[in-house]
């Protein structure tokens, strides 16, 4: 069974969006059908540092298979741990509540939630 | 000066013009390659607006999850899953209602996708990703509003990409498309009543 881990990373100075998208989810030599799998099996929500304008913040849901992949990353690009926006969804899907009021709600993926710890 | 062609202004010399398209939803009518359709519900339109950048303005029908758009009728899906990119500019009108953006295999929904989804009951702007019907969304990080905005989204071999007003926002790993894809705009109401999405401009490409 596939299980998935959620994690909040900053990342910040010279380190860009899109360096730490293409880090992530560029294709390795394995090729699925039309496709080629990813360096890491992870989908990312980037999002604004709430202080600091030069630094940003990306929040993976990856397949627990890549961890050391991950922490290999964030070691690599200076990433730091941070706390985890669980109303942010990265593997989601929509369930409609069919019993009572036909509302349509987003659930996540998500077996292990990786938290920072404040000192 | 000599003459150049269009072709040779919009291309880097030695390279061959691949599938392009874009629209920008001017003049009196909606352009024959578009067609509209009632996905879910019969009484919905489209017409264009008479107003300062109103597009083409698409009203549903008056049931919960109606749903009507414009698409390429499943006849001509020219856009690659694996290397492709399309870019709309549009909204929806009020709350209670969604849109859809984006590049899909079939006018309804159905199958392989990646779009940009604006819908109230959630609280952000998603990455929607499907191969055969199995779905994933990625939030963004852009909460949910009836502003116009400029989404983007890009396909290469191992991601798909997710930019919102040229900030890039969400990535997809999983659920990937598989299959050739047209442009689609869907709007749909989530209330007993009738909800209005536009579209000013959308425009997809092969890279």
């Amino acid at each position: 069974m596939r299980a998935y881990k959620k994690i909040n990373i900053t990342f910040g100075g010279f380190v860009s969006r899109e360096l730490i998208a293409n880090e992530f989810t560029k294709a390795t030599r394995t090729q699925i059908g039309p496709r080629l799998t990813p360096e890491v099996d992870t989908n990312i929500t980037f999002q604004r540092h709430p202080v600091y304008s030069n630094m940003f913040m990306a929040q993976l849901n990856f397949r627990s298979s890549y961890e050391s992949k991950v922490m290999r990353m964030i070691h690599k690009w200076g990433g730091k741990i941070a706390p985890l926006r669980e109303d942010l969804h990265q593997r989601g899907h929509e369930e409609t509540d069919n019993t009572t009021t036909g509302k349509e709600h987003n659930y996540e993926c998500v077996d292990e939630l990786i938290s920072h710890r404040s000192f | 000066m000599s003459f150049q062609s269009v072709h040779d202004l919009l291309t880097p010399p030695g390279v061959v013009r691949k599938q392009k398209f874009w629209d920008w939803f001017s003049g009196d009518s909606l352009k024959s390659y578009w067609t509209f359709a009632n996905e879910s519900g019969s009484g919905g339109s489209g017409a264009m607006q008479d107003a300062v950048n109103g597009g083409y303005q698409i009203t549903t029908d008056t049931s919960s999850n109606d749903y009507s758009g414009i698409s390429f009728s499943n006849i001509a899906n020219h856009y690659s899953a694996t290397a492709s990119s399309f870019i709309a500019v549009a909204n929806r009108d009020s709350t209670l209602s969604r849109y859809w953006a984006g590049l899909m295999e079939t006018k309804n929904g159905v199958g392989d996708y990646y779009i940009c989804d604006n819908v109230s009951a959630n609280t952000f702007y998603i990455l929607k990703t499907s191969d055969g019907g199995t779905n994933t969304d990625t939030n963004t990080s852009v909460a949910v509003d009836t502003t116009v905005r400029k989404s983007q989204g890009i396909s290469n071999n191992s991601s798909i990409a997710l930019w919102l007003d040229d900030v890039l926002e969400a990535i997809n790993t999983a659920n990937l498309p598989t299959t050739a894809l047209q442009p689609n705009y869907v709007v749909m109401t989530n209330t007993t009543a009738a909800k209005t999405g536009s579209i000013r401009y959308f425009e997809a490409y092969n890279t």
